[in-house]
């Protein structure tokens, strides 16, 4: 070993010490034994696993988180997509405050989204009771917790993330590439479809995983947004954990990981490149 | 008919003006090159032909019907990007067959015309390679290709050459000649390279500042350049200063005569100051004009001398026997072979 290799034995270090340690501690409670006062005993067991798949509710409560994520992923791709094309093409100045407007709302924490979300939407001082005020609706009670509060919240939260990752790739897109597919006469819709979508679908991608991974572990916004019926698997998570169940949350994590990896797994399969004959 | 008519045309983009009345006929079957420094507004000339850059006044037309108007996408022109802009996840044949898609043509079909067109470029049998396993040369040849595939109306090429070493830009555009004499296809090429308009064009449109200084064959812009610019840009490069007085020309600042002999009658000008551009053939031996030898060589059947005088660099033919590696030269110059233009400002 070369003596400035081991200029990187700290970085390493540090890196196993807030990453791998962790994921480690993590998979050891997994298969500890549960004990409701909240001590971990390290005898090894299977236990946990046991109570998780003893009935379907965590197992339903995991495939609904998934889905509902890859749901509010893919919103949040279609609304951002757009956008970023739309901002990619504007001056310098309005681009600028676009883009800043962005990063000041990433300022906001999952918090006081929530806060400003519940306001937006309760009966009488949000939207309904402008709308109400307005005539145009009658409303009978706030539009949260609900299922669509709690989406359009989750939308709400990575759409600014998608824009500004998608915002790179898509202004450095050659303008020249819908021109000459304008030129062999196309119209706007297909070169969007067969044009633009396909030469941004690496970073269209990425964006997808990075939307996927911050909505996955959504505990906040689920739990404020939505009703116990359209809780997330991160929200019973933290239940275990604050009623000391800690192996049982930990194999709950662990299930969640090993789902969320395999679901990553299909997609880099699905959209890796082609292999072309030369 | 013409191919194409750009009647007046003007762009102006704020307080810019990028194009100001510029006219343009191209016959059918015709190869017109656009000629200029960047920033002329060549590109910005053939963009508006294909509709992608709207004019501010004036006509397009082709082949009698207005389209000044017309969204690009109802022209039916072929265009050929400075960037290519081939289609990265498309393989060689389907990026030459994606303009084929919209008119309803089966699969195997398109793929024939395909094939086909690949095979005119010479990438026959290269169709399933992807863009990233191409050389440049090869790349140019596959926009080419995808630009032929709708059968245009008009073909324009945006410095189509631009970024290939010149062996290759010289066989390419040969090709491209080639190709559309076979097709008699009325072409338009927008370059900054004077031996790449020279060679290929019919017809040569230089332009200056937004305008169509000479438009001309390459012959006419070549013998006789109307205005200093064009005798500059076509590649007359050897310049002179002159001042013209009771018929004897000097030289502005050395005030030594460029020639012994006074101008013929078809040669007369006013008195006044003048741009002289001259070829290298036209040195003589009885005259004032001195320049320092920095070395000489042969360049095809030519021997040419490369001189220093002032801060200029001139290329003459070297009329002189024997000449030493260093030397000071006295030259004059055969005016007939010369262009003298009154000296603007």
């Amino acid at each position: 070993m070369r003596a400035w290799n081991l200029l990187y034995v700290p970085l390493v270090c540090y890196v196993l010490a807030v990453s791998v340690l962790p994921l480690l501690f993590l998979i050891l409670t997994a298969f500890t034994e549960n004990d409701m006062s909240g001590a971990i005993s390290w005898d090894f067991t299977l236990a946990n696993f046991g109570e998780l798949f003893y009935d379907r509710f965590y197992i339903e409560r995991m495939f609904y988180t998934i889905g509902l994520v890859m749901m509010v992923t893919l919103i949040t791709l279609v609304i951002a997509v757009p956008v970023t094309l739309a901002i990619a093409q504007l001056g310098y100045f309005w681009r600028t405050v676009w883009l800043v407007g962005l990063f000041s709302s990433l300022a906001l924490s999952e918090v006081l989204t929530v806060y400003a979300w519940q306001l937006m939407l309760a009966q009488s001082s949000g939207i309904p009771g402008w709308l109400q005020a307005l005539g145009l609706i009658e409303v009978t009670e706030s539009w949260w917790p609900s299922f669509p509060a709690m989406t359009v919240v989750l939308v709400y939260f990575t759409s600014p993330v998608a824009v500004i990752v998608l915002f790179s790739p898509i202004s450095r897109l050659d303008p020249s590439l819908a021109e000459s597919a304008r030129t062999m006469g196309y119209g706007p819709a297909t070169i969007f479809l067969r044009i633009i979508l396909p030469a941004i679908q690496e970073p269209l991608v990425r964006t997808g995983l990075l939307c996927f991974m911050l909505n996955i572990g959504s505990f906040v916004i689920s739990q404020q947004m939505g009703r116990p019926s359209d809780w997330m698997i991160s929200v019973f998570i933290a239940d275990f954990m604050s009623s000391f169940s800690i192996p049982l949350a930990g194999s709950m994590a662990l299930m969640l990981l090993a789902s969320v990896l395999v679901c990553l797994g299909a997609i880099f399969f699905m959209v890796r490149p082609k292999a072309v004959a030369a | 008919m013409s191919a194409l008519q750009v009647d007046n045309v003007e762009v102006t983009i704020g307080d810019h003006a990028i194009l100001q009345c510029v006219n343009l006929q191209v016959a059918p079957g015709e190869f017109v090159s656009l000629l200029g420094p960047s920033g002329c507004g060549k590109t910005t000339l053939l963009r508006s032909i294909a509709g992608l850059q709207s004019v501010s006044a004036g006509a397009i037309s082709a082949y009698g019907e207005d389209i000044t108007t017309m969204p690009t996408e109802k022209r039916e022109f072929g265009m050929v990007f400075q960037s290519l802009a081939l289609f990265s996840h498309l393989n060689l044949l389907d990026n030459v067959t994606f303009p084929l898609r919209r008119f309803g043509l089966s699969k195997v079909e398109r793929n024939r015309k395909g094939e086909a067109l690949l095979e005119k470029v010479h990438l026959g049998g290269l169709g399933k390679r992807s863009i990233s396993q191409i050389s440049g040369g090869q790349a140019q040849r596959v926009a080419l290709a995808r630009a032929l595939a709708q059968e245009p109306r008009v073909l324009l090429l945006d410095e189509p050459f631009s970024a290939l070493d010149a062996q290759l830009r010289e066989e390419l555009r040969t090709e491209v000649r080639v190709i559309q004499k076979e097709l008699k296809l009325p072409v338009i090429m927008v370059t900054h390279d004077q031996d790449e308009a020279l060679t290929v064009s019919d017809k040569v449109g230089v332009m200056n500042a937004g305008r169509i200084e000479q438009y001309g064959s390459p012959d006419e812009l070549y013998s006789t350049p109307t205005s200093a610019f064009v005798a500059d840009f076509i590649g007359q490069r050897n310049h002179l200063c002159c001042s013209l007085k009771n018929g004897v020309l000097t030289e502005l600042d050395s005030e030594r005569k460029v020639t012994c002999r006074g101008l013929s009658s078809r040669e007369q000008h006013q008195d006044g100051v003048y741009d002289l551009f001259f070829e290298p053939d036209a040195v003589t031996r009885d005259g004032e004009l001195e320049a320092e030898l920095l070395f000489h060589k042969k360049v095809g059947r030519q021997q040419q001398c490369c001189a220093r005088r002032g801060d200029q660099i001139i290329w003459i033919e070297n009329i002189w026997p024997d000449l030493p590696d260093q030397a000071s030269l006295k030259f004059g110059l055969d005016l007939s072979l010369c262009h003298l233009f009154p000296k603007l400002g």
